[in-house]
């Protein structure tokens, strides 16, 4: 059996978990027009102010390598591993949940034009300019592994791990994997969550696109989960009522496998 | 665990064969010659018309449709690794090119253009090759990992698990990947991670790796469910996983993450060092990488017959780890542990015992590594039929 020791949450509505909970259960709504969806037939969104990094990166410049999704798991994964004994990282496990990969296209805006001739990716242009202007870490910004990696770094963690891609059923994969490795002996403690972003254009369109026409959200949820009797009390409200939280923090990918957790 | 594979299907540049490749299979592509890489390392396989524009996803249909269906009844999962879908030719024309105004892009524009035509939404889910495949084998678990280099090689230790622990009585397990476009190409160049020559890994000259693409997929069942018509290509008995959690661009110079993989894997199959007879390297051809793969594999196994095949078939990126775990199952029977294309003279400053040619051998227990960028690394561990 395993229990969870200790949670962390970054969200549009405040970093308390209890909190976050109440303001869901009441009706609470982050969603706002946000100016980056500007065009899109609904520019609403739930996105998160900050967050704040002080304290949460060990190297200040580390912050140029985060991108959005690494940015809001690295304060709610130091949170939920502040009851990390000492000594434990080394074998501590994670397993981190995301979804769509961060789009490259803004960051790279000035190397793809550079390459554009008649509406198409120009071949002689790929290799003078293009290449000039192509970020050189933008390509370790935008992995998908990335978040895994940033909480890894700063915290220590070199236990058993793993990323898992997808909608609200990866974050639930993640706490799942981590439940199982505490049980299955090969870990003492994981840290397992989710983070998420798609408060961008080109994720934003490609939901609409799709017909996913709930506003775009973003936060990131983790949980340290160690062995132990689980513990608490029923719960009073419909804490994986969907909707709700949709409702209140938009279309958070991932992560929405992991709001029960909250309550 | 003792998890039989008894069936398994790979594309790669070196075709579809079960065996260690033997030669270089780079060629020329007009995309790299651009950038300055004189080949890649691209595998034969036709389009498939569910995944427009997602050359990952036609080669992780290619290699499913290849192997045997589900027993009837059968509790099945299906486990994949894949990898970022960066930027193709085809999505710059159709999605962002054509909102170039007075030399930046027109982002209004851009939001008011919901053509649902495109491949580009569904090409950018990265689950979405899992789920789509999924459902033509009647999987009722689906899982897409997303660990980078080492994405194919968790894929198929969770599924071995998953097997074990009797979540599903057959798993379908492994990975995809291409990076063969331009700003694939791009992505490692810039990182100065591609070969400007060839790929030669261990090698004293080697300066990158040789980038290819592929995809295998690898059918797991447990020992007692085995029919009499199954056959047993080779046992997964163990693997473990690490984080380097040192720096996001760099492994450990001494290969710490890397040790912990093996030394989990080992202790996860139950063996000693002395019970592995040939690690199949992650061995990319990078300086700094199998510097440190060669320092973790002497501290962990010793003096143990190392080698790569990422000279041959390219580094296959997200589905690294499950194209060369499927490529070892020739050596079982073979009497012979594969030597390391493309590599002319061992790099001296290496502690470990490489193979430049295949030689004599014969191999109970294989060792096969596999490290991502960020640091996410796997080991697995798999025996011979018997």
């Amino acid at each position: 059996m395993t229990r969870i020791l200790g949670i962390g949450v970054v969200t549009a509505l405040g970093d308390d978990p209890a909190a976050v909970c109440k303001l869901v259960a009441g009706g609470a709504s982050a969603l706002a027009a946000s100016a980056t969806l500007a065009g899109l037939p609904d520019t609403r969104a739930a996105s998160v102010v900050g967050p704040d990094l002080a304290g949460w990166l060990m190297r200040k410049k580390d912050a140029r390598l985060l991108a959005r999704a690494a940015r809001l798991a690295l304060p709610a994964a130091g949170r939920a591993l502040v009851g990390l004994p000492a000594g434990a990282a080394e074998e501590t496990a994670v397993f981190v949940a995301v979804g769509r990969e961060p789009p490259d296209d803004a960051d790279a805006e000035p190397s793809l034009l550079a390459m554009e001739r008649d509406g198409q990716l120009d071949r002689d242009r790929l290799g003078g300019r293009g290449r000039e202007l192509y970020p050189p870490l933008l390509p370790l910004k935008t992995l998908p592994n990335m978040v895994l990696a940033h909480v890894s770094i700063q915290h220590g963690l070199r236990g058993e791990n793993g990323t898992f891609a997808g909608d609200a059923a990866a974050g639930a994969q993640a706490l799942r994997a981590a439940e199982l490795a505490v049980e299955e002996g090969r870990a003492p403690f994981a840290l397992a969550g989710a983070s998420f972003s798609g408060v961008d254009l080109a994720s934003a369109r490609d939901r609409w696109r799709l017909g996913q026409v709930a506003p775009p959200g973003e936060a990131a949820v983790f949980v340290l989960v160690g062995p132990g009797e689980p513990r608490g009390e029923p719960l009073p409200w419909r804490l994986a009522d969907a909707e709700a939280w949709e409702r209140a923090l938009g279309d958070c990918g991932p992560v929405a496998g992991l709001w029960h957790l909250l309550g | 665990m003792r998890i039989a594979i008894t069936a398994a299907s790979v594309r790669c540049a070196a075709g579809d064969a079960l065996v260690p490749p033997t030669r270089c299979w780079a060629a020329p592509d007009p995309d790299a010659l651009a950038l300055g890489i004189p080949g890649v390392a691209r595998a034969t396989c036709p389009d498939d018309p569910r995944f427009p524009d997602d050359r990952k996803g036609s080669l992780a249909a290619a290699v499913l449709s290849a192997l045997p269906p589900p027993p009837p009844g059968a509790r099945v999962g299906l486990y994949l690794g894949t990898g970022l879908s960066s930027l193709t030719p085809a999505e710059l024309a159709l999605d962002l090119y054509p909102h170039v105004v007075a030399g930046g892009f027109d982002r209004l524009a851009m939001a008011r253009d919901l053509a649902t035509d495109r491949p580009s939404p569904r090409r950018h889910q990265p689950h979405r090759v899992t789920e789509v495949l999924g459902a033509t084998v009647g999987a009722t678990v689906t899982e897409t990992s997303f660990s980078a280099c080492a994405a194919a090689a968790q894929s198929v230790l969770n599924a071995a698990r998953a097997v074990h622990r009797g979540d599903v009585d057959v798993a379908y397990a492994g990975g995809h990947d291409s990076m063969l476009h331009p700003i694939g190409y791009l992505s490692f160049v810039v990182l100065g991670a591609l070969s400007p020559s060839r790929g030669r890994p261990f090698d004293r000259h080697r300066d990158g790796f040789l980038i290819g693409e592929g995809a295998a997929i690898l059918r797991l069942q447990r020992e007692q469910d085995l029919g009499p018509s199954d056959t047993v290509l080779g046992w997964i008995v163990g693997g473990g996983t690490s984080v380097d959690a040192y720096n996001v661009t760099h492994p450990h110079p001494e290969g710490h993450g890397a040790s912990l993989a093996m030394r989990r894997a080992l202790r996860d199959a139950q063996l000693t060092p002395g019970d592995i007879d040939y690690v199949n390297a992650h061995g990319t051809g990078t300086p700094v990488g199998d510097q440190a793969e060669c320092l973790a594999v002497a501290s962990v196994l010793g003096d143990v017959p190392v080698s790569s095949f990422k000279g041959a078939v390219g580094h296959t990126i997200a589905a690294a780890g499950a194209v060369e775990l499927a490529l070892c199952l020739g050596i079982f029977g073979s009497g012979e542990l594969p030597g390391t294309p493309g590599l002319e003279e061992v790099d001296p400053e290496l502690r470990a015992q490489v193979l430049k040619e295949p030689r004599n051998g014969v191999a109970r227990h294989i060792l096969s590594n596999s490290f991502g960028f960020g640091g996410q690394n796997c080991a697995l561990i798999v025996a011979r039929p018997g």
